[in-house]
């Protein structure tokens, strides 16, 4: 039975991340939004190790669980399935190499908590854990990748969110334009990259250099609602062993739950203080990576580096790639059918509702009966489902910053589809 | 021949005028640790018996950097030179004539002895451990109210057949007096690094040595002597031609480090002085920009202002941190690394709470110069003693219980304990110590550069001497710290002037000068004025930048007229 993973989160004790990312509403958002297996995030910082180490327990298989004692009973029942924990981390690495400054954020894996620790003591000799859940190194990311098997042999590491100009190993403004430049003769130690939210494999199916590596999607969420709105799809048994095998493999890996990459906050190049928003195209031939408005150089978004870095033409597919589906989260949905905001009375009325009623969210996303939506929402809400099911969104491109800006109706469509409910 | 390949003139010379008496002036950024390293290699290829060269240096940092340099030119013909401290030579020395390594009695045993003979405080027990080693090194007088603590020191220290740090060069200097001609130390080319540095004790053992060979180095900077308060006499540079008749004075021109705008500027600061020899640096490097001058309102500004400017040169460390940007950051070829940053400060109480601002920002930094965590210390003492005297049931969790209760340690050793125990835990219960132990001696080794990660050092302007970087900080450039004038003793403004030129000369493309107009002090809100030495950079090097005061809104007086 093929199951959900999202590997990169926050705890509360990052920078700008919701007090509500503690173990026990990690949990409970991890069944609602249907994810079996959640990384733990942060397992660097002091604190949040400690409580990870006092809330979860070893499942025994690379993998942990959330004490009963910790556990909630107030779950919807549509909703109610096993989580299991495993532990990740994320360190930002800052450096200089070949006479350029490096920043390139890596997620760590580990099987048990005594690597964890290992890793934690010797990072803690180079730099401080506990001013930030991602910790910020002056260490080179092949130093971190040593660091790191040298203290657990069965730890991953992969590179996190690998398009984002700032902080990524493919970014625009600190990045390179190889794994091999990054990692030299221990590339061969870096099984996956993680896409990010403004790229999709599509884009990265481009660069034949990446047809070995497995291409991963994770939310990266800073709160518990935002858990999930990218995953990954296995079909192995529930073991820390299994997982990263088919992380290396591709056996096993179905494929990925991504953004539509345009709503991503990097997709396009801008300046989100100048309010420039520009494709690849336009940066290039008609501003020359010039600000129209400030005349500083632009961020250069995503879709840029990869086009610059691809050897292949846009909607090359590499035999054997797992499949992919583009998705926006619910709540989303709901807040343009509804035109108000995602945080809304009416917006999260309704999807707590449907939550009840149809089962997690992946599941109304993916499989729920038209039909069965509009019963327990509205017809309009089952009109943006099933539009976002066949792709037929219009989004603006996030750029700098900026996420994309959805928009799944016409303002006078929205008046003739209530209008119909209004009618029926 | 390839030792003398890419020196300049005056480097030249310095490395190959090996025999009499040589006095090599080498300002800051001149090469000095270049020349000296050739000059040894210089010597080995005109055939000197490596053992016969000594050079010593002021610190084990630099000890360390000129030996791996030298081993790099020599390869395994450098092992016999002795390159080295004035203690590790004297202990050198000692078990040469001894025959065995002494006991060697650290502060904190020194302290205990102290106690045991007069069962004073801990505190007065430091106080005097202090003392006795000033006046040991010719520091202070003999202050005879101490004569017969010293005469049972001494003796206990006998008994016991150990030694203290002071003993190391003063009982080599007795054997030296006293056997004029006996064949024990065999250096014939000795060099010394910092000599501006060195005390009157170490004076006198220079003068013994130099006894016994004509060629003698002195390497210095009478600019950059800095350590009076250690007894050390910027006079002892001066009068070096004096004591060494006959000796060539060569004078290393080229500055390689700073920019011309940064050498010029410090160059018209320290020529106020009047103990100096006056030399002219010769820039390598172009003009560059200017030196900023950043006024700020309050005190507390200061941390948060050198962070920003960190940032942005860096464009940007966190994502959380681009998003409080309204600007574009820098979005060009950005090359800077944390370890080109160094903020420098003139008391170790500002480098705390730079650290301590530093911390919270999430940038990675170093301290340096900072006395060994005695926390640590101690800590590291009561688990020995806990090995030494097990409880009946000593377990993991018994020691770090154990641990809890005996110390209020700040919460980065608690973490560091937590992780300590979840994977040494199932550890035999002394091997579980062991492990913390090694764990936290390893930690507290304060002022050893760290090689693996970079990171932003945060450091005294006495511990700077030496280093460089390509942007430095000096913050707190406020008469009262800068120079630093405190009601005990009466201020040489000569020493704080080169304290500052020091600062300054470790800058190499920028230099950020800060002060604040206000500042919380000693429990209360007082008023700043700038550092007079600012006054002698000439207006042409600098750049101004007022960050403005909040304006406070006027207390409104009809509130209380409502009363009347």
């Amino acid at each position: 039975m093929p199951y959900m993973a999202d590997f990169h989160i926050h705890s509360c004790y990052s920078r700008a991340t919701s007090s509500n990312m503690v173990p026990e509403s990690i949990w409970k958002w991890a069944q609602l939004k249907g994810i079996a297996i959640m990384g733990t995030g942060d397992f660097t910082h002091p604190q949040w190790f400690k409580e990870l180490t006092t809330k979860l327990e070893p499942a025994g298989n690379g993998l942990f669980s959330l004490r009963e004692a910790y556990q909630s009973h107030h779950i919807f029942p549509s909703c109610r399935a096993d989580v299991f924990f495993i532990l990740t981390a994320e360190i930002s690495c800052i450096y200089s190499k070949k006479g350029r400054t490096r920043k390139i954020h890596c997620l760590i894996f580990v099987p048990d908590f005594e690597s964890a620790a290992r890793i934690n003591i010797a990072l803690s000799r180079i730099g401080n854990l506990s001013s930030d859940g991602r910790p910020i190194l002056g260490l080179d990311a092949k130093d971190l990748l040593t660091l790191v098997l040298d203290n657990s042999s069965d730890a991953v590491l992969i590179p996190a969110h690998a398009w984002t100009p700032h902080f990524s190993v493919f970014g625009a403004s600190s990045g390179f334009d190889t794994l091999e430049e990054c990692f030299e003769e221990l590339t061969s130690h870096i099984h996956a990259i993680e896409t990010g939210l403004s790229s999709d494999p599509s884009m990265n199916w481009r660069l034949s250099a990446l047809d070995t590596i497995t291409l991963i999607s994770n939310s990266d969420a800073h709160s518990a609602i935002k858990i999930g709105r990218e995953a990954n799809i296995f079909d192995v048994g529930p073991s820390y062993t299994a997982l990263m095998e088919a992380i290396k493999t591709k056996k096993g890996f179905l494929g990925t739950i991504e953004f539509f990459p345009e709503e991503g906050k990097y997709h396009y190049d801008g300046h989100r203080s100048c309010g420039v928003s520009l494709s690849p195209e336009e940066t290039i031939h008609h501003h020359r990576y010039i600000c129209p408005v400030c005349g500083k150089r632009l961020t250069i978004g995503v879709m840029h580096r990869v086009t610059l870095l691809a050897d292949r033409e846009d909607g090359f597919k590499p035999h054997g790639s797992p499949e992919y589906r583009n998705l926006i989260p619910l709540p989303e949905i709901l807040s343009e059918a509804f035109h108000t905001g995602v945080g809304s009375k009416a917006v999260m009325d309704v999807y707590l509702t449907m939550l009840e009623q149809l089962g997690n969210e992946f599941f109304i996303l993916l499989h729920a009966p038209l039909d069965a939506i509009e019963r327990v929402s509205s017809p309009i809400v089952k009109e943006a489902i099933r539009r976002v099911r066949e792709g037929k969104v219009f989004i603006a491109p996030g750029y700098d910053g900026e996420y994309g800006k959805i928009k799944i109706f016409e303002e006078t469509e929205r008046i003739t589809i209530n209008g119909q409910m209004r009618l029926l | 021949m390839t030792i003398l390949d890419g020196l300049n003139t005056s480097q030249t010379q310095a490395v190959t005028t090996v025999e009499g008496s040589v006095l090599v002036v080498a300002g800051p950024g001149t090469g000095k640790t270049h020349t000296i390293v050739r000059r040894i290699a210089y010597l080995v290829a005109q055939g000197i018996q490596p053992e016969h060269i000594l050079a010593v240096t002021f610190t084990n940092r630099a000890a360390r950097e000129m030996y791996e340099r030298t081993y790099g030119l020599l390869g395994s013909r450098a092992q016999p030179i002795f390159i080295g401290t004035f203690h590790r030579l004297g202990l050198t020395l000692m078990e040469y004539v001894l025959g065995n390594e002494p006991l060697l009695l650290g502060r904190d045993e020194q302290r205990d002895l102290i106690r045991s003979l007069t069962g004073c405080t801990l505190k007065k027990a430091s106080q005097l451990v202090e003392k006795i080693s000033r006046m040991k090194n010719c520091v202070e007088e003999y202050d005879r109210d101490l004569m017969e603590l010293l005469s049972l020191y001494e003796a206990a220290k006998k008994d016991r057949s150990a030694c203290d740090l002071d003993d190391l060069l003063i009982v080599p200097l007795q054997i030296m007096q006293e056997q004029l001609d006996s064949e024990t130390f065999l250096f014939q080319y000795i060099m010394v690094d910092e000599y501006q540095d060195i005390n009157p004790l170490q004076y006198q053992f220079i003068r013994a040595l130099g006894r016994r060979t004509q060629n003698i180095c002195a390497v210095g900077d009478a600019d950059q002597s800095i350590y009076g308060f250690r007894g050390s006499h910027v006079e002892n540079f001066l009068n070096f031609t004096k004591d060494f008749p006959g000796t060539q004075q060569i004078i290393l021109t080229n500055h390689y480090r700073s920019t011309e705008t940064i050498l010029s500027a410090s160059r018209h600061l320290i020529q106020h002085n009047c103990t100096r020899i006056d030399t002219t640096l010769m820039p390598v490097k172009e003009r560059g920009v200017p030196i900023t001058i950043l006024s700020l309102p309050d005190g507390s500004h200061e941390a948060f202002t050198i962070i920003e400017e960190i940032e942005k040169r860096m464009g940007g460390t966190s994502h959380y941190q681009l998003m409080q940007h309204k600007t574009p950051h820098n979005q060009g070829e950005v090359s800077y690394r944390f370890s080109d940053f160094a903020i420098l400060v003139r008391t170790n109480m500002q480098a705390a709470a730079i650290a301590q601002s530093l911390k919270t920002s999430g940038i990675p930094f170093q301290r340096i110069g900072r006395t060994i965590n005695a926390r640590n210390r101690e800590l590291v003492n009561h688990l020995r003693h806990v090995l030494e005297n097990p409880p009946e049931t000593l377990t993991s969790d018994y020691i770090l219980k154990d641990i809890e209760t005996y110390s209020h340690m700040p919460s980065e050793d608690t973490e560091l304990l937590d992780n300590l125990f979840v994977v040494y835990h199932s550890l035999p219960p002394r091997e579980f110590i062991r492990t913390i132990i090694h764990e936290f001696m390893l930690r507290s080794s304060g002022d050893e550069f760290n090689s693996t990660a970079d990171v932003v050092t945060v450091s005294t302007l006495h511990a700077a001497k030496g280093l460089e970087f390509m942007v430095v900080f000096i913050a707190g450039v406020e008469d009262g710290f800068i120079p630093y004038r405190t009601a005990r003793e009466p201020i040489d403004i000569e020493e704080e002037r080169r304290l500052f030129y020091v600062g300054m000369t470790r800058a190499r493309e920028e230099l950020l000068i800060l002060h604040a107009r206000e500042r919380f002090l000693y429990g209360e809100r007082r008023m700043r004025t700038p550092s007079p030495f600012l006054n002698e950079i000439p207006e042409e090097y600098v750049h101004h930048i007022v960050v403005p005061g909040r304006i406070h809104k006027d207390k409104k007086p009809d509130q209380m007229e409502l009363f009347s």
